[in-house]
């Protein structure tokens, strides 16, 4: 077990170089974008897109995906969509002559689920799926069941169009480790992929990271030795949101957690073996910013999440 | 520092040479505030007072050990102020790694040995010069380092306390020191002798009790010496040959006074009188 890790962490940077290669075949530019997912795949943690329509957040998902050998489904998130529809249900079904209860396991048993356009997801179908990704398991009826590991939820969801959408309560939100945003492609990077996307040949990606690699990967990420001076000023960054002025609700230890499981996988993913500042600085804003809740006041005179955060890393 | 790290030999080399200039950085700072707090003893006559009054007891020395305690205490207080961190003072680039490893030493794990091989391989290049190296004071483009630019100002300032010291002593040097507060103790005495001298007839009345820096004279073997007793420093005395004793008194018949204004008996007057006195001195031998 020891030299496999021993193994994987050598061969670590050459695998994650082959899977930004990979996914740069079909993804144009958005680097900071597929760093952070791959963060939240290290770490062990969901992550929410949000971007405009149109910017590619499903190809995206659906090209890390396809790097991977890991079980993959999608969830079209609509209004109508009911909690069994990604839990799944029970079945009765004849067996033998008789009649018995069977379990049809629904999209959420998968390694990575794509939950497109989440926010138009019914409350009640919103929390089914939010709890499952708490827990990593699912109860139905008096059963309950475990997912498989890794398990990995990618959700997104853009800001306009808000008519018919319900927006995640802030304790759901909670429960992703990162919030990333995908801006507009550059006009070189819009010209790619035109270039790629009007020929006959679509570009495909091929599956370079096994599932035991990834759950190695994961386990190494934990191990990355961090100081504890940095430990103690990831925590003051975390507490400063709670007091900070126009901040209604600050961030919780959820994300003291967060920052730190996140920095170190920047850091593995960077080919570091140690968690230096600029990884706490890089993971501060996706990590916090859906985590820290502006007063009416702030919201009225524009100031943003993000404003705030770099404000906070700049006094603490 | 626990752990089996190889490392670890490596940081406590240099906790050790971070440790030793740390001290002598420290009793840097003691000498030179004790250099100086001397030198002031020395300006203001404390050293002197000492000197002179108990010249051949240990207490000649309370001005010296006074300053050298003073010094270290005052460089204890300064030293709390920084804190101690070795990981300051190492390059930036190895500074974070050497940490995360130091705190992570009881780890066993693939990637802390990898990281424990890397900072092994970094302060390995370190050598104890380049911590002492990091601690620099900029004046404009250059840098000099600290700890030269105090042990340098310790030497200016021995140098410059022993040559003051041995002007002290110096025969042609007239006996400055202690003089700001002598005035201040002439200027307390002649306000109480004027009150008890007026209700007291005793023998030496009007002796204002210096006799120290203020020529007096002596007679020795029929030979008029003008005589200066230096105060503290164990300076001793000056005594040269002077003029016979008409140079300051004339003679004169009995009841016939004859005064003359003498720039060595008006020195000797409390200064608050001179004036007074000489006036009087001048109206009487205008007649």
């Amino acid at each position: 077990m020891r030299e496999d890790l021993i193994n994987i962490y050598k061969d670590a940077p050459a695998i994650f170089e082959t899977i930004r290669g990979e996914i740069g075949k079909v993804v144009v530019g958005q680097k900071p974008v597929v760093e952070q997912i791959l963060v939240g795949l290290l770490a062990g943690g969901h992550v929410l897109l949000e971007s405009n329509p149109g910017l590619g957040k499903t190809l995206l998902v659906k090209t890390i995906a396809g790097t991977t050998g890991l079980k993959f489904s999608r969830v079209q998130c609509t209004p109508d969509l009911m909690p069994a529809d990604i839990t799944g249900t029970t079945l009765i079904e004849e067996v033998d002559g008789g009649k018995a209860f069977r379990f049809e396991e629904g999209p959420i048993f998968a390694n990575i689920v794509l939950a497109d356009e989440i926010n138009r997801a019914s409350p009640r179908t919103q929390s089914a799926m939010l709890e499952a990704m708490q827990e990593k398991q699912v109860t139905v009826g008096k059963n309950t069941y475990r997912l498989e590991e890794p398990f990995f939820v990618l959700a997104t969801q853009n800001p306009i169009e808000m008519e018919g959408t319900f927006p995640l309560p802030e304790a759901q939100l909670d429960r992703f480790l990162l919030k990333v945003f995908i801006d507009y492609p550059s006009s070189e990077e819009e010209h790619e992929i035109m270039e790629r996307y009007t020929g006959h040949a679509e570009p495909r990606v091929e599956r370079v990271i096994t599932r035991r690699e990834l759950l190695s990967l994961q386990q190494l990420t934990r191990d990355v030795p961090i100081s504890d001076d940095l430990k103690r000023w990831a925590i003051k960054v975390v507490i400063s949101t709670r007091s900070w002025e126009g901040v209604e609700y600050g961030a919780s230890p959820r994300a003291s957690i967060g920052l730190i499981l996140a920095s170190k996988a920047r850091a593995l993913l960077r080919g570091r073996d140690y968690v230096d500042k600029e990884d706490l600085v890089a993971m501060a804003h996706p990590i916090l910013r859906h985590r820290v809740i502006l007063t009416f006041d702030s919201e009225r005179r524009g100031v943003s999440c993000d404003q705030i955060i770099s404000d906070i890393l700049k006094s603490v | 520092m626990e752990g089996s790290y190889e490392f670890l030999v490596d940081l406590k080399r240099l906790n050790l040479a971070y440790r030793r200039f740390e001290i002598s950085l420290y009793l840097l700072n003691a000498a030179l505030i004790g250099a100086l707090l001397y030198i002031g003893s020395l300006f203001i006559g404390i050293s002197a007072f000492f000197s002179f009054y108990w010249e051949e007891s240990l207490f000649s020395l309370v001005p010296a050990v006074l300053s050298i305690i003073i010094g270290l205490l005052v460089a204890k207080l300064l030293g709390r102020t920084s804190r101690w961190d070795l990981f300051a003072h190492l390059d930036e680039d190895i500074s974070e790694k050497t940490k995360a490893a130091y705190d992570n030493r009881d780890s066993d794990s693939v990637v802390m040995e990898s990281l424990a091989v890397d900072v092994k391989r970094s302060l390995s290049k370190v050598r104890a010069a380049d911590l002492v190296n990091n601690r620099r004071i900029k004046f404009g483009d250059r840098s000099v380092p600290i700890f030269q630019a105090k042990a340098g100002g310790l030497l200016l300032l021995l140098a410059f306390t022993a040559v003051y010291s041995q002007g002290l002593a110096g025969e042609e040097i007239p006996p400055q020191p202690f003089r700001p507060l002598s005035d201040l103790r002439d200027r307390a005495m002649a306000l109480f002798e004027e009150e008890v001298l007026a209700d007291e007839a005793a023998p030496g009345q009007g002796i204002s009790g210096e006799i120290y820096g203020k020529p007096s004279l002596a007679i020795l073997e029929e030979v008029n010496l003008e005589l200066v007793l230096y105060p503290g420093s164990a300076a001793g005395f000056r005594a040269r040959e002077t003029a016979p004793m008409e140079r300051i008194f004339l003679s004169s018949e009995p009841g016939e006074g004859v005064a003359v204004a003498t720039d060595l008996y008006i020195e000797s007057l409390p200064p608050q009188h001179r004036e007074i006195i000489k006036r009087y001195f001048e109206n009487l031998a205008r007649g």
